[in-house]
This record gives C-alpha cells, sequence and structure tokens, in this order.
C-alpha cells in the first residue's frame, strides 16, 4: 500500500518555510506532512568555506534557449539563499499597474491587503528599516534602520523622503538574535550568520514532529483526477515513489513549480508564461570631497525617486541602490570619495518568455525569453538622464555606467505561475490556490502578475502567510 | 639625389635605436618570464609609497596577492611588461572608469591598504605603516574600518 500524508509540500525555499510555520500553527497534533525537496543540506561551514550555497548546478538542471539572458538559482535546503537581506517593500501602485497605467494586469489583492502580512515577515526576519518614508505601515519596523553612507546622506538631503535607509534583514542590532551586520560585503554566505536566512534561522521549523523531511528527492508529476491532487511522484537516489496527499503545496520556485505542474498534465494558458525579473544598471562615481563607505550594510540607500513618474506607462519605474562596500579609490587623500548605485528597473511580463518542458530531455525545463520590453528598454536608456537628475548639486566629479554582455540576471525570477482572478490569464486565485484543482496550491515568486522593482523574497514571504492563512481560516 | 643625414637626426637615431635595443629583450624577457607579484609592488611604490611602511611589506602583499587571485596570474604576469614605468607614471587619470588598468590599480591600493592598520589610525600618513594581514573577509570578516555600526534608533 503506498505511503499517504495529508499535506506533501515541495521545496524548502522562502515560499514553502513561510507557508509551514503558519500552516503549523493551525495543523491538527497529528497532521502528517512531507516535504519533498530536490536539493541537499550543507552545513553551513561548508557553504562559507566554498563560497557556495548548493552543489547543484542549477544551469545544467536546465536548458537555457536564450543564453544572452541567464538566470540564476539555488537548488538546495534553504532555497533561494542566493538572497543577500535586501528587503525593500512594494509600492501600492505595483499592484495596479493595470488600472493606474494600462499595463499587464492587476494582482487581485492590493498593498493594503498584504501590508499585515507584510509586517509580520519583517517581524520573523528582524528587518531593521526607518519608519519614515513613502510605504505606509500599520507598524514600525522591528529593529533601527543601518547608518546610511556619506552619499546617502547627501542624496537624502536633495530627495527628502524619497531617498530612505534600506530596509534589509541583515542585522541592525544584536536583538534580532543574530550577530549585527559588519559590512563585509559577502552577503550570499555571511561569514558571521547576520543576515536572516532560511537554513539558519527557519530550520526549527522542520523539527516540527508533524513533519517528515526528505532531502535528494525530485518531485517529478502531481496525480491529478477529477480537480484534485491525489498523490505526489518523486525520485530519490534514482528510485520512484508514489505517496497519496489531501493537499499539495508546491513552492519549488519559479521555474520548477510551473515546470512540475506542466508535466502533470495542466494545461493553464498562463502555466509557465510569463516569466521575468528585475534589471539593474550600475553606475560608479567619483565623488568630490565627499567622503563616504561609510555606512552599516552592503546596500545602504533606497530610492524611489524615479518610482511612479508621470511616464510610466511608457518607461520603467525603477528603484536606486545605493551601494557599500570598501572600494576605494587609489587617490591619495580620495580614498572614500567613491560610490556605487544600481538602476533597478521593472519588466513587463510578456506571453512570448516562459518556462516550458524540454522536448529532447523531458526531465528538465526550457528557458526561453525573447527580449525585454520596450518599456524595460525605455528605462534603461533613460539611465543617462536619471543619473544627471540624481547627482545635479551634488559633489560628483565623474562617473561612469557599467555596460555589460548580455542581458544579466538579477536572480529574481517570477511571473510563471500568476495569480489573477481570470482563469484563462492567470494560474492560481488570490489565496495562490490553482484555478481548477483546489487541493494544490502554488505558492513563490511565480505568483506575481507584475514586476515590482522591489526585492521578491519579503513579497512572496508574506504571500505564504497570507495563503496558509487563508487556507485554514 | 639623396637626403643629407644631418648630425642631429643622427644621434636622435641612434640613441632611439639603443634604447629600442635595450626595450625590446627587456620587454619580451618581462612579457614570457615577469613575475606577477612585480606589477603589484610597482602599484603599491606608485601609490602609497611616500608611507613609511615594514621593510618587505609591499612584496608580502602582492605574494598574498596573487595567491588571492590565482585566476589571474598569468595576466598579472604579462603585466610586468609594464611595472617599471608604473612605478612612476600611471595613466589613471586619463583612463575611464571601469577600465581594467584602472580598476587593478584600485583594487590592489584598496586590498593593501585594508591589509594594515592605516584607516585603523584615521590615515594618519605620519605614523608608520603596521602591516596586519592580507584582507580578506571571508576567513576574517569584520575588518571593514568604515562600518558604522550605530543603527539609527
Amino acid at each position: 500500500m503506498p505511503e499517504s500524508f495529508d499535506t506533501v509540500v515541495v521545496g524548502t525555499g522562502f515560499a514553502s518555510s513561510f507557508f509551514l510555520q503558519e500552516y503549523l500553527n493551525h495543523a491538527p497534533a497529528d497532521a502528517r506532512i512531507l516535504v519533498l525537496e530536490k536539493g541537499r543540506k550543507h552545513a553551513y561551514t561548508w557553504k562559507v568555506e566554498n563560497q557556495a550555497n548548493t552543489d547543484v548546478d542549477f544551469d545544467k538542471a536546465v536548458i537555457n534557449r536564450t543564453p544572452a539572458k541567464p538566470w540564476i538559482q539555488k537548488i538546495g535546503f534553504g532555497g533561494g539563499t542566493c538572497w543577500t537581506g535586501t528587503a525593500p517593500r512594494p509600492h501600492p501602485s505595483d499592484f495596479e499597474m493595470k488600472t493606474r497605467y494600462g499595463i499587464g494586469e492587476d494582482w487581485p489583492l492590493s498593498y493594503d491587503d498584504l501590508e499585515p502580512y507584510l509586517c509580520e515577515v519583517e517581524e520573523t526576519m528582524g528587518i531593521g528599516g526607518p519608519n519614515e518614508g513613502p510605504f505606509p505601515r500599520s507598524r514600525p519596523y522591528p529593529m533601527p534602520a543601518h547608518a546610511i553612507n556619506g552619499f546617502d546622506a547627501a542624496i537624502a538631503a536633495k530627495f527628502p523622503d524619497e531617498h530612505i535607509a534600506m530596509p534589509s534583514a541583515r542585522a541592525s542590532s544584536t536583538k534580532t538574535g543574530r550577530p549585527q551586520c559588519c559590512v563585509n560585503g559577502i552577503c550570499s554566505n555571511c561569514p558571521i550568520g547576520a543576515k536572516f536566512q532560511v537554513d539558519l534561522h527557519m530550520a526549527h521549523v522542520y523539527d516540527d514532529e508533524r513533519i517528515t523531511l526528505r532531502l535528494d528527492s525530485s518531485v517529478d508529476t502531481l496525480d491529478i483526477e477529477s480537480g484534485r491532487v491525489r498523490a505526489v511522484h518523486y525520485t530519490h537516489q534514482g528510485k520512484g515513489y508514489r505517496v497519496g496527499c489531501d493537499l499539495a503545496v508546491v513552492g519549488a520556485h519559479a521555474v520548477f513549480s510551473p515546470f512540475i505542474l506542466l508535466k502533470s498534465g495542466l494545461e493553464d494558458r498562463a502555466l509557465g508564461r510569463y516569466i521575468h525579473e528585475q534589471f539593474s544598471v550600475p553606475v560608479q562615481l567619483n565623488l568630490a570631497g565627499l567622503d563616504s563607505l561609510d555606512g552599516g550594510q552592503q546596500v545602504t540607500g533606497l530610492g524611489v525617486m524615479f518610482h511612479d513618474h508621470g511616464e510610466r506607462a511608457k518607461r520603467a519605474a525603477c528603484n536606486v541602490e545605493s551601494w557599500n562596500v570598501p572600494w576605494l579609490r587609489a587617490e591619495r587623500g580620495r580614498w572614500r570619495q567613491r560610490a556605487l548605485v544600481k538602476f533597478v528597473f521593472e519588466d513587463t511580463p510578456s506571453y512570448d518568455n516562459y518556462v516550458g518542458i524540454a522536448p529532447e530531455d523531458e526531465s528538465k525545463p526550457e528557458l526561453y525569453y525573447a527580449a525585454r520590453s520596450q518599456r524595460t528598454e525605455a528605462g534603461i536608456a533613460y539611465v543617462p538622464r536619471l543619473i544627471e537628475q540624481l547627482i545635479e548639486g551634488l559633489p560628483v566629479e565623474d562617473y561612469a555606467i557599467e555596460k555589460h554582455e548580455g542581458l544579466g540576471s538579477s536572480a529574481h525570477i517570477q511571473g510563471t505561475t500568476r495569480m489573477g482572478t481570470d482563469s484563462k490569464e492567470s494560474v492560481v486565485d488570490r489565496n495562490l490556490v490553482h484555478h481548477r484543482v483546489r487541493n494544490l496550491l502554488v505558492l513563490g515568486s511565480g505568483a506575481f502578475p507584475s514586476c515590482s522593482p522591489a526585492n521578491p523574497t519579503l513579497i512572496l514571504s508574506a504571500l505564504s502567510v497570507w495563503a496558509a492563512r487563508r487556507l485554514m481560516a | 639625389m639623396t637626403a643629407k643625414l644631418s648630425r642631429r637626426k643622427f644621434i636622435g637615431g641612434a640613441l632611439a635605436g639603443a634604447a629600442l635595443l635595450v626595450a625590446a629583450p627587456y620587454t619580451f624577457y618581462q612579457w614570457r618570464f615577469g613575475r606577477p607579484t612585480s606589477v603589484v609592488v610597482a602599484v603599491l611604490k606608485r601609490r602609497v609609497g611616500y608611507l613609511t611602511t615594514e621593510p618587505g611589506s609591499f612584496e608580502r602583499f602582492a605574494r598574498e596577492y596573487v595567491e588571492y587571485k590565482k585566476a589571474h596570474r598569468e595576466q598579472l604576469a604579462k603585466l610586468s611588461v609594464v611595472a617599471f614605468p608604473l612605478t612612476y607614471l600611471t595613466l589613471y587619470r586619463w583612463l575611464p572608469m571601469g577600465h581594467p588598468m584602472r580598476r587593478l590599480e584600485d583594487n590592489v591600493v584598496t586590498r593593501y591598504l585594508l591589509s594594515t592598520d592605516f584607516f585603523i589610525h584615521s590615515a594618519d600618513e605620519s605614523r608608520k605603516v603596521k602591516y596586519l594581514s592580507f584582507y580578506e573577509p571571508h576567513t576574517a570578516p569584520c575588518r571593514n574600518p568604515f562600518a558604522n555600526l550605530r543603527a539609527r534608533a
């Protein structure tokens, strides 16, 4: 007789972990939950020593049809630990792109709907940030904001309330229970563990006796009959298994989640489509007589002065990140007269960009990205004007806009299992439940119908808490 | 009709030829057998040579830098061709920001100064600069002397 569980959860990243943490608060004491993780679990010392999060090569796990557009993701326990802890909020307007700008789709929930959940996730992560600023908040940040640097202070004086200390999961205080960030610039695997991350700070979720965790277990398909998931097929060390379940929760990232659903025979029009992420343009600056690089974390400043501009329908919005790693200038007495900013642009999701099943090797997803949207291209082409607007009146000697070969990756893959009210245009509803298979939840940034310039981890984590609470209500 | 060679032109030509005779084998030798550390030392002599440092600290840093930049060892060795002139002059100011040579100078100087107690003592040029250990945040994470740990309440 095949094994059976009440719930099977796929993946152990932020999406699954925040879902599970909330789900366990409501699940009965005798609940049986199986968690399947494709990757392995490495000791943190291994990660620091090897400067890697995983021994799985994501590039070899997929077939990229457009190599000029790389995609970055990590597969392992704790999931997307390529995150560096930068945790700005989205803007309310990011949820209403169709209504406000006639672009793409609105989210089926508003900023106000999600706001209490953003607060909860910020509490769990110990986010430090400023309570003043452009994002409506119902409660203060749990931790104080990091110190900004000299260049940030100059920008903030010019753009009051539009350039703030970057909200961050890099601990600004030991009250988080973690060492305080000491600005070593190695955020993907912080050597002192100052940054909140699943493998270090949410591993206890998986110690719950109701959970059975199986690593190195790659989910192949779901058995779906009469609109319900009946079982999950997975492979562990070359051997196939089938487990029955009453509820399936797929949180395997915006590439493997749609891939699993496609392999399971689901044929939603939007499934796997609309893959997208942000694009950033770095600009190096030499400052004239202004010392900087003296902030309290790697990315000290967040500028939103170019976000809700009047031409957003035609030209993508962007956030401005101000970086603070000690890259000095080799000139006597001007060592710290230097700055680095990044303009981080939204993209407009396009149906033409997709994750599918590779015909030549059905064990792998294929990724295709036709091109950046015209709005994004227009935004990037506008960077010389933006930088001039940013620095006008500030002590800047000269600057250089960095150019990259190819399109680069922000490691923020989104959009492939988008949420919405119309089952023809989306995959899941506002509670992340599949439109037709009602015992199937699909978590993660795949649910994003539009692309905020903000980093996705905070948002997708809040969505998981939202989904778990509404499921169990 | 033959052009008459002036004495001045003759001497100039002879000097240029002699310089070429010296420079060509030097350049070839450095390109073929140059040590990757020499360009690092040259950058330091030019950029921070006015500081009072411990004898041998530039060379020690250069060895550790080359070890750290293993993947770029060959490129650094080739750059030994310009090590000698780089000790005395640099195109840094005329090169565009982001140019590899400019990046190299910034990187070498950054790592060297952060490997010393220079910034710990407020960049005081009158003090003797002590070499602490190679600046490598993966192994010694909390050595950024500019980190401002006073979070805002």
